[in-house]
């Protein structure tokens, strides 16, 4: 079992969400035969994300999902979000969490999207939110997260 | 809609009624008019679409329902 805690100020205007530290890139079964035929890829590079309960699934900013190369699993199309519609790929890619002991998560679908809250570039949606246990402590103002 | 899976997404449309019958809930991997099967989690169609396709080209993952996916973020 992992374990991680991270803050979280709700009423703090600066930041009002619960983040945590995210390596999003792609599969290890996709890099390593992508790698047997001469491909390299970019180092990957920390993130952001941000702890949504609302989201149904765990969401990439389009920009980043290019940027990582993501394998595309589902072409860009419009989809009913929130009421409205907008472009979401879908992609084969991997999650993990440094600086926690965590599980990764390795093959996962993750949803490409120009996200709705831009300060964001990813948002841990319900997928994998579902195989944790959060636990908020106001008077710390600490979120501790179990898997 | 880009070029992109655009020959799986057809596949997929056409087939879907007939795959609903014996497969609902299914996850199902094809490239070009090619099916690699059908699998239980995403994870697992992933994995039998890259062995049986390997990993040059995309190939389309979808889940066997009658309706498109919406998509929640609130």
């Amino acid at each position: 079992m992992g374990i991680a805690r991270v803050t979280w100020d709700p009423l703090n205007p600066e930041n009002p969400f619960a983040c945590i530290d995210v390596i999003v890139m792609n599969s290890k079964a996709y890099i390593d035969r992508q790698g047997d035929l001469g491909f390299e890829f970019r180092k990957p590079i920390k993130m952001k994300a941000m702890l949504d309960t609302g989201a149904s699934f765990t969401v990439i900013s389009k920009t980043w999902a290019r940027n990582c190369k993501l394998f595309q699993t589902l072409p860009d199309t419009e989809r009913k979000v929130l009421g409205t519609t907008i472009k979401c790929g879908e992609h084969a890619g991997s999650i993990s969490f440094p600086g926690t002991d965590l599980r990764g998560y390795d093959p996962v679908r993750i949803v490409s999207a120009d996200l709705l809250k831009e300060q964001f570039s990813c948002l841990i949606g319900l997928d994998i939110l579902r195989h944790w246990k959060l636990t908020f402590d106001g008077k710390t103002k600490a979120v501790t997260i179990e898997d | 809609m880009s070029d992109l899976l655009a020959t799986e997404t057809r596949v997929f449309r056409e087939r879907r009624e007939e795959w609903l019958r014996e497969h609902a809930g299914s996850y199902v991997a094809i490239m070009g008019e090619d099916v690699a099967g059908f699998f239980d989690s995403y994870a697992a169609a992933f994995q039998g679409g890259l062995a049986r396709f390997g990993s040059r080209q995309n190939f389309l993952i979808e889940q066997i329902w009658r309706t498109d996916p919406v998509y929640f973020v609130f």
